[in-house]
């Protein structure tokens, strides 16, 4: 059965850093047209110093690596997307607590409580529009390929598939959530930016496992 | 770019114009708030290490009491840094430009500071500022360090007619807050009394949003900070006397005013608002509303910013026998 290893998931993340510092202009276009703009230089902000924090440390354990990275977003980014971005990265730790390796069960486990803790702290459900619409796709992907027994390229991809077509559903919802609630019906046709950041991080994540494998 | 006739959004004008002076959108607010307390050294001191935006603390605060904490996206001053002196906050916390502070920041700015009572941490009610301030709070209750969370949630048209108050988003009615929290405060007030008072506050304020279109002879009501748009068009009528009348009508219906109870008026213009046009606005607001109800206090000002755009934010606050004693105004008699 293949296992992340820390090193494996840390390139990973320098991948998924690089991938959303890159998309910060088209991020930001898409806040703007239905929110308030902020949503890509926060992740740029955000993501270029967990990139320099990924680069200058090394961990003997994932719950290390993930647990500096997601308080680096917290400490840094500020705004909606700091304290939720950086959930993502806490709120699933006591999974891994102790593990050298991930499997897949593992961290999809990781994952899905990483979901949960967004859903209870951000007071969020399916359909209202946020990045949540498309984690939550990818987490239930990734739970059906652990139960599946996959091996971890095939999940994530999946996971990745997950997060985009959750994305594009928030095309056709109404925002009730954030500054993007305000525009009301005219947020239909649009994607929420921080859903597309979801795409972009899976998208990214998986593909570095993709080159790695 | 920002000379140009192309037609860029509130937040991409407001970081042009402060990258043309200050010549950093990343670092700008932390030069903005060092280059308050350069120039103001007896008054204010820059806490260092804040790593998201800038915070701005009150030189020589008294400690022995419950301290106020006002945070919100930098790059709205007078919000919140112009909100830190005697009588009013106690520190101000930045985020990046209009983009709420980092949790660890407010964190970090309590345990700075070293209260002996706790904390009240106040902010306008917008999911990040919800966010970071709760998680903030989680963050020092692990250290035994008390806080309560006091969001604003005074902007009448921010959510549909139905929805409960605390869904609504905060404007300008967070200076009565932190007036009142101070007061409540320098009288040795406990954190929880404090709390009570300041949240029933809260309940008694409603503001809205005015912005003014000369070329149509129109009016709006609710426009959002961040270049929202309006929940009202008014087209009909487009003169002070009855812009005032129908904004005071609107906050008055929300808010319902109780015979015991006397009303507090703010008037702040938006950036393409002349002064005079907001005393002007402000007087015609106390006129209309001194013929339906006791007004204690109107004051006009500016208290932050809407880019671009003509007109006013409004605010009413009726005070009752729980907040008369933390407020100091008197009668209006016109």
């Amino acid at each position: 059965m293949e296992k992340m290893t820390t090193a494996k998931l840390q390139n990973a993340l320098v991948s998924v850093c690089d991938a959303i510092i890159q998309a910060e202009p088209m991020l930001t276009e898409l806040d703007t047209v239905i929110g308030d703009g902020d949503h890509g230089i926060g992740m740029r902000i955000g993501f270029s110093a967990l990139k320099k924090m990924l680069l200058e440390k090394n961990f003997e354990f994932p719950y290390d690596l993930l647990h500096e990275s997601g308080m680096t977003l917290i400490r840094v980014m500020g705004g909606t997307s700091g304290v939720i971005f950086g959930t993502l990265f806490i709120g699933g730790l006591n999974e891994i607590n102790g593990k050298r390796e991930l499997t897949l069960e593992d961290f999809s486990a990781y994952i899905d409580c990483g979901t949960k803790a967004i859903e209870k702290r951000g007071r969020v459900k399916r359909g209202d529009k946020t990045m949540y619409d498309a984690l939550v796709e990818a987490d239930e992907a990734l739970l059906a390929s652990a139960a599946a027994k996959e091996e971890f390229t095939a999940a994530l991809k999946a996971a990745s598939d997950a997060a985009k077509a959750g994305a594009e559903k928030t095309k056709n919802m109404i925002s009730r959530m954030g500054r993007s609630k305000n525009f009301r019906e005219k947020t239909i046709g649009h994607p929420d930016s921080g859903a597309v950041s979801v795409t972009i991080m899976f998208e990214a994540f998986a593909e570095s496992f993709t080159v790695d494998a | 770019m920002i000379y140009s006739n192309q037609k860029l959004d509130n937040k991409t004008i407001l970081v042009k114009m402060m990258d043309h002076y200050l010549g950093n959108t990343d670092t700008m607010v932390s030069e903005f708030i060092r280059s308050l307390s350069e120039l103001y050294p007896g008054k204010y001191e820059m806490m260092d290490g804040a790593s998201s935006g800038g915070v701005l603390l009150k030189k020589g605060m008294d400690t022995d009491r419950v301290n106020l904490i006002v945070s919100n996206g930098g790059g709205c001053h007078p919000l919140s840094t112009g909100y830190v002196s005697k009588g009013m906050a106690d520190a101000s916390v930045n985020g990046n430009i209009r983009s709420a502070p980092s949790a660890y920041d407010i964190y970090e700015t309590a345990r700075h500071i070293g209260s002996q009572k706790g904390y009240l941490l106040l902010y306008n009610n917008f999911m990040g500022d919800y966010l970071n301030n709760d998680l903030a709070a989680e963050l020092l209750e692990l250290e035994q360090i008390e806080s309560r969370l006091c969001p604003c949630t005074d902007d009448c048209l921010s959510v549909p007619k139905d929805a409960p108050r605390s869904e609504r988003t905060g404007l300008i009615g967070l200076l009565y807050l932190i007036k009142i929290g101070a007061a409540c405060a320098e009288k040795g007030l406990s954190l929880d009394e404090t709390y009570r008072i300041v949240a029933h506050a809260n309940e008694r304020i409603s503001s809205v949003t005015v912005t003014l279109d000369f070329s149509k002879e129109e009016y709006y009501l609710g426009s959002g900070f961040s270049g929202e748009p309006p929940a009202i068009t008014c087209t009909e009528q487009f003169d002070r006397k009855s812009i005032a009348a129908s904004v005071y009508d609107l906050l008055v219906q929300d808010l319902q005013p109780q015979p015991e109870e006397e009303l507090v008026l703010l008037v702040s213009r938006l950036d393409q608002t002349r002064c005079e046009e907001g005393i002007l606005f402000a007087s015609e607001l106390c006129r209309y509303a001194a013929d339906r109800h006791p007004i204690t206090q109107a004051d006009a000002g500016y208290l932050t910013y809407l880019l671009d755009s003509h007109g006013f934010f409004v605010s009413v606050m009726c005070i009752d026998k729980i907040t008369a004693p933390y407020w100091d105004g008197k009668r209006i008699v016109l």
